[in-house]
C-alpha cells in the first residue's frame, strides 16, 4: 500500500509502505493513526532531500532490521561504507548536512550512520583550519584559550 | 599588452608552481621538513608530471590570459558552498560524529576547532594519568585529574625506570599522601606526619592545598589500571574506599606478585564496576578470592548441584581472567550475582574442577576425567541460565587445551555466541567438526598450548572462519610454512636443437611410462599406487583463508619464518582489505641497509689497502602491505634488525585516499623566497651526506624551532601512520626512535642495534 509524505514545500511523494517504514519515525506514525490514507506532513524536510532519503530507503527496503555492532569494541570505524553508499554521499556538504538532519528527524538510524562516518572520513586528516574553512566554522577560541588547549593535549599525546 | 614586469611575474610564479609540484612528489625528503600548521600555502601531494618542465621545449609563444589563468589549486580540500552558512548540526548528532572519529583526529583537530565542538569531543577523549611512587608525582597527577579518564597507578615500580624497584617505605608515604589528597583526610600514621613535617616548604604547601580538594576527585575518572611489581589490594585501593563509585574499568596487570585478590569486596568497593580484567604472566601466582567470610566457608560443593544463592548484585558486564587461580565456588558466585555479565573470559587458570582426591590409577583418572567433564557442563549451564546477555563465554584451564565437545557444548548454550577462544593442544583437533561454528565466528582468540608447536591445525581453522572481524593470535606460535601455497607451473615446453634431440626425448618418456605401468600392476592395486600421489583435497573445504572483513589482526610468526613468505600471502590471496589493525610480532625486520663503520670492532681487522665495504641492502620486506589501504595502526614487534631502518622505509604507508582527498602527510610549508629555497635545499645535500653514514635523516639542528618542528613532525608520522615499530628487548617506540634518528644520535642508533 503506498503512503503520501509531504515535503516542506508541499510537494507530495507516494512510496511503498515498506520503503517508508525503514523511518521509525513514519512507522509509528503509521501505527498510531491505523489504515489511512491521508498524507504525512514532513516539515522538517525539504524535497531535494526528502528525494534523497527515499532513494536511500528504496535501496535498502530489503535490508535486515539493524543488528547491534558484531563486537563490543567501542571504537567504531568509519572506513566501512558501503560502496553504493559511499556514491550516494556524494553530494555537496550542504545536501550532506540537510540528509543528516533528515535521517535524525525521520530517525533513519542506518543513513544517520553512514552521514556520520562521511562527515568523520571528511573531517580526518584535516587541520582545525582546515576544519572550519571546510565547514565554515569560526574560530571563537582566544588565543590564551587555544595555547592552554594545546598545552592540555600536548601531555596528554606522550602516552 | 602585459609589461615585461608581468610578462616575467608569470614566468616566475609558472616555474615557482613546477617547480613545486615535481619536488613535491620527488623529494620527500625536503617536503617532511616544511611540514609544520601554521601556514597560508597548502601544497600537497599531486601526480607528478610525465616529464620535468623545460622552458626550452615550449616553442609555442607565450600567450597569457589573465582571465583564465588561476591559480593552481594543489591540495583538493572539500570546496566551500556557494551558500556561506551550512545547518548546524544538533549536538547528539556531533557525538555519533566524534564516535567514529579516532583520538588523534579528536585531539588535534576537532578539539581545536571551536568552543562547542570542543566541548563534545572532551568527552570521547581519553587521557591517562600516570600515580607512580615518586616523589612530585603525586602533585603532578593531582593538577591533572580533572582531565583524566584514565588512571594508572604503578606499585614498586616507575615506568620510566623499570628497572629500578621502589622501597616499600617510599612507597606507603607516597601513597598516603595520594590518599590524603583523595580522601581530604589529613595523613594518619607516622610515615605522612614525618614527610610533612621534613619537605620543604613548597611541596608540604601543595600537599596541604589537595587535602582541601573536594572528596570526589576521581568522578571524572572511568578506567583505572593496577600495575608494577607487587598488589596487595587489602593494603593500597581498598583506603579509597567510598571514592570509586564512578570507576567503570578496572585491570590488574603485575609482573612479579599478586596478594590474593579479593573479587566479590572490589566489586562492593566500585558499584559502578562494567568491566574486571586480570591480566598475570606465566610464573606469577595470584589466587581471585572472595574477600569476604565466604572465603571461610570452604566445604566442596557438589560439582553439578544448584548453587547457593546470594542476596547482592552487581552491574559487571565483562570478566576476562588470566593465568590465577580460583575456586568453582567463587565462579558460581560470579555468575549468580552478575546478570548483566556479556563476557566471561577465562584463560589459563588454576582451579579444581571435581572433588575426587587425586588417584594416578588409570580408574581414578577416568573417574576424575568425567568429574571434570560435568563440572564444566554444570558451569556453562549456570551461565546460560543466569546470565541472558551472556555473547562471550570462554573458559581455559591451564595446561588444558580446547576441545571440539566442549566448543559445541558452548555453542549449543550460547547460540549467538561471537566470540571464541582456542587453546590447541595437539593435531588431532578435528576442525570439520567445528565448520559450522568456525563460519559463523566474528572473534576468534588462538593460542597453541607450550606442548605443541604444530600450525597446521590452526591454519586450519583459519581457512573455515571467512566470517572474522577481529582475529587475536599473538600467543600462538604461527609457521608460515602450513599456509597453502599454489603448485609450481607446469614444465615449460621444451625446445629441442635437432630432430635426434627430439626422438631421443620421446624414447626416454616411453620408458619411463612403461616402468611406471610394470610397476603398477606387479603390486596389482591401484590404491597403492594413488598413495603415492599428493592427498586429495576435498574441493569443498578451503585451504585459503579468506579474510574480507578482518578489522583486527593479532599475529605471532615462529623464529626462522620469513616475513616475506607471509606478506606474499597476503597480497596474492588479496586479503586483508579493510584491516585497520595490524600487530605482528616477527622473528626479523629487513628493510634498509646494513653497513659496517669503521669503529665496529670487525673492520679492525682489515688493512688499509682493502676496497671500502659495500654496505648490504634489503628489499623492504613490508612493500606488500600496501594494499591495506584501510590501515591505520601497524605494530610490528621483532628479534632483530639487520637492516637500519629509516622512516623513509615506511613512507609507503602514508596515504589516505577517499572520494575527496588524496593526501599524504599533511605537508604545510611556510613561503619562502627561492633563494631561501635554494640555500636550505643546499643545506639539506650536505647534511645528507653526513648523515648517510649514521644511517639518520636529513635534519638542520642549528635552529630550535626546527627540532620542535622534526618533533612534531615524528609525532604527526606516527600518529598519521599509525606506525609503532619496536624491538622487544628495547621496547623502542617508533617515535622515540624516529626522533633518534632525525636527532643524530648515532650512538643511541648504535645501542638499539645491538640491542635489537
Amino acid at each position: 500500500m503506498p503512503v503520501i509524505l509531504v515535503s516542506s514545500d508541499n510537494q507530495d511523494f507516494k512510496v511503498d509502505k515498506e520503503v517508508a517504514e525503514r523511518s521509525i519515525l513514519i512507522k509509528n506514525m503509521l501505527e498510531d493513526v491505523g489504515e489511512s490514507d491521508s498524507p504525512i506532513p514532513l516539515p522538517n524536510v525539504t524535497a531535494a532531500v526528502l528525494t534523497k532519503v527515499i532513494e536511500y530507503c528504496e535501496h535498502h527496503r530489503n535490508d535486515p532490521v539493524q543488528v547491534p555492532e558484531e563486537t563490543d569494541d567501542p571504537r567504531k570505524r568509519s572506513n566501512d561504507i558501503e560502496e553504493w553508499d559511499m556514491k550516494f554521499m556524494q553530494v555537496d556538504q550542504e545536501m550532506l548536512f540537510e540528509i543528516i538532519l533528515a535521517a535524525n528527524y525521520l530517525d533513519i538510524k542506518p543513513l544517520l550512520d553512514v552521514g556520520c562516518k562521511t562527515v568523520a572520513n571528511i573531517i580526518k586528516g584535516k587541520t582545525p583550519e582546515e576544519i572550519r574553512k571546510a565547514f565554515n566554522i569560526v574560530n571563537d577560541f582566544t588565543p590564551e584559550e587555544e595555547a592552554q588547549i594545546k598545552k592540555e593535549n600536548e601531555w596528554a599525546e606522550d602516552r | 599588452m602585459p609589461s615585461q614586469d608581468e610578462y616575467h611575474q608569470i614566468y616566475s610564479r609558472d616555474s615557482e608552481i613546477y617547480a613545486n609540484c615535481i619536488y613535491d612528489s620527488e623529494d620527500h625528503t625536503y617536503s617532511e621538513l616544511e611540514d609544520d600548521y601554521d601556514d597560508d600555502y597548502n601544497i600537497c601531494f599531486v601526480p607528478s608530471l610525465p616529464h620535468k618542465y623545460n622552458p626550452k621545449r615550449n616553442i609555442a609563444p607565450f600567450k597569457p590570459n589573465f582571465l583564465l589563468r588561476k591559480r593552481v589549486e594543489t591540495k583538493v580540500i572539500q570546496p566551500l558552498l556557494d551558500s556561506p552558512v551550512l545547518p548546524e548540526l544538533p549536538p547528539e548528532v556531533f557525538e555519533l560524529i566524534c564516535t567514529h572519529l579516532n583520538q588523534t583526529t579528536l585531539r588535534r583537530s576537532v578539539n581545536r576547532v571551536c568552543k562547542s565542538w570542543h566541548e563534545i569531543s572532551n568527552r570521547f577523549l581519553n587521557r591517562t594519568g600516570i600515580w607512580k611512587p615518586v616523589e612530585g608525582a603525586c602533585e603532578l597527577i593531582l593538577q591533572q585529574l580533572p582531565l583524566i579518564s584514565t588512571l594508572e597507578l604503578w606499585f614498586n615500580k616507575d615506568p620510566e625506570f623499570p628497572t629500578i624497584t621502589i622501597r616499600i617505605e617510599d612507597q606507603t608515604k607516597e601513597w598516603n599522601q595520594f590518599v590524603c589528597a583523595i580522601t581530604g583526610s589529613t595523613p594518619s600514621n607516622g610515615d605522612a606526619q614525618t614527610d610533612n613535617t621534613n619537605a620543604d616548604g613548597n611541596n608540604s604547601h601543595s600537599i596541604n592545598s589537595s587535602v582541601n580538594a573536594p572528596s570526589n576527585l576521581l568522578r571524572t575518572i572511568r578506567h583505572m589500571k593496577l600495575q608494577g611489581y607487587e598488589l596487595n589490594y587489602s593494603d593500597t585501593l581498598s583506603s579509597l574506599r567510598g571514592h570509586l563509585q564512578f570507576i567503570e574499568t578496572l585491570t590488574i596487570m603485575t609482573a612479579y606478585r599478586v596478594f590474593p585478590i579479593p573479587l566479590f569486596a572490589i566489586l562492593a568497593d566500585f558499584p559502578a564496576l562494567k568491566s574486571f580484567n586480570v591480566t598475570l604472566p606465566a610464573g606469577v601466582s595470584g589466587d581471585v578470592i572472595h574477600g569476604d567470610e565466604q572465603d571461610i566457608d570452604d566445604e566442596p560443593l557438589p560439582v553439578d548441584g544448584p548453587p547457593k544463592m546470594y542476596p547482592e548484585q552487581y552491574r559487571l558486564q565483562r570478566f576476562s581472567v588470566s593465568g590465577a587461580s580460583t575456586t568453582l565456588r567463587v565462579l558460581k558466585r560470579l555468575i549468580v550475582t552478575c546478570p548483566d555479565l556479556r563476557l566471561f573470559n577465562l584463560e589459563s587458570i588454576l582451579i579444581t574442577m571435581s572433588n575426587v582426591e587425586e588417584d594416578h590409577s588409570e580408574e581414578g583418572q577416568a573417574i576424575q576425567e568425567v568429574e571434570e567433564h560435568i563440572a564444566t557442563q554444570a558451569l556453562i549451564d549456570l551461565a546460560a541460565k543466569h546470565c541472558p546477555d551472556l555473547e562471550s563465554y570462554s573458559f581455559h584451564r591451564r595446561d588444558h587445551g580446547t576441545d571440539e565437545i566442549q566448543l559445541g557444548n558452548v555453542a549449543r548454550a550460547f547460540p549467538d555466541q561471537w566470540s571464541y577462544s582456542m587453546i590447541f593442544p595437539n593435531d588431532t583437533f578435528d576442525t570439520l567438526a567445528i565448520r559450522d561454528l568456525l563460519s559463523k565466528l566474528t572473534v576468534l582468540k588462538i593460542q597453541t598450548s607450550r606442548y605443541s608447536v604444530n600450525s597446521d591445525v590452526l591454519n586450519r581453522v583459519l581457512c573455515l572462519a571467512p566470517n572474522l572481524v577481529h582475529l587475536d593470535g599473538l600467543k600462538a606460535d604461527f609457521s608460515t610454512s602450513s599456509l597453502w601455497k599454489p603448485p609450481a607451473p607446469a614444465e615449460p615446453k621444451r625446445i629441442f636443437a635437432t630432430a635426434g634431440d627430439r626422438k631421443r626425448y620421446e624414447r626416454k618418456e616411453q620408458r619411463r611410462a612403461r616402468a611406471q605401468h610394470q610397476a603398477y600392476t606387479r603390486h596389482g592395486s591401484r590404491a597403492s599406487a594413488a598413495a603415492n600421489d599428493t592427498p586429495a583435497i576435498d574441493p569443498s573445504t578451503p585451504v585459503t583463508w579468506s579474510f574480507y572483513k578482518l578489522k583486527t589482526l593479532k599475529l605471532n610468526l615462529i623464529q626462522g619464518d620469513s616475513t616475506v613468505d607471509f606478506t606474499d600471502y597476503i597480497s596474492r590471496n588479496r586479503l586483508f582489505r579493510n584491516l585497520v589493525t595490524f600487530n605482528l610480532l616477527i622473528p626479523s625486520l629487513e628493510v634498509g641497509q646494513q653497513k659496517t663503520f669503521d669503529d665496529m670492532p670487525r673492520s679492525r681487522y682489515r688493512s688499509k689497502d682493502d676496497p671500502p665495504l659495500e654496505p648490504t641492502r634489503f628489499p623492504n620486506e613490508l612493500l606488500a602491505l600496501r594494499g591495506l589501504q584501510c590501515l591505520e595502526e601497524c605494530i610490528l614487534r621483532t628479534f632483530s634488525v639487520p637492516g637500519m631502518v629509516v622512516t623513509k622505509n615506511f613512507w609507503f604507508m602514508r596515504r589516505k585516499i577517499d572520494s575527496h582527498t588524496v593526501s599524504f602527510l599533511t605537508a604545510k610549508r611556510k613561503r619562502m623566497s627561492r633563494k631561501m629555497k635554494r640555500r636550505r635545499r643546499m643545506d639539506n645535500k650536505s647534511s645528507l651526506k653526513m648523515n648517510t653514514t649514521a644511517g639518520g635523516d636529513n635534519l638542520d639542528e642549528d635552529d630550535d624551532d626546527e627540532e620542535e618542528a622534526t618533533s612534531s613532525k615524528s609525532k604527526r608520522l606516527f600518529s598519521k601512520a599509525g606506525l609503532l615499530l619496536s624491538a622487544r628487548k628495547s621496547s623502542l617506540s617508533f617515535s622515540n626512535f624516529c626522533n633518534m634518528l632525525m636527532h643524530n644520535s648515532y650512538e643511541k642508533f648504535k645501542e638499539f642495534y645491538i640491542a635489537a
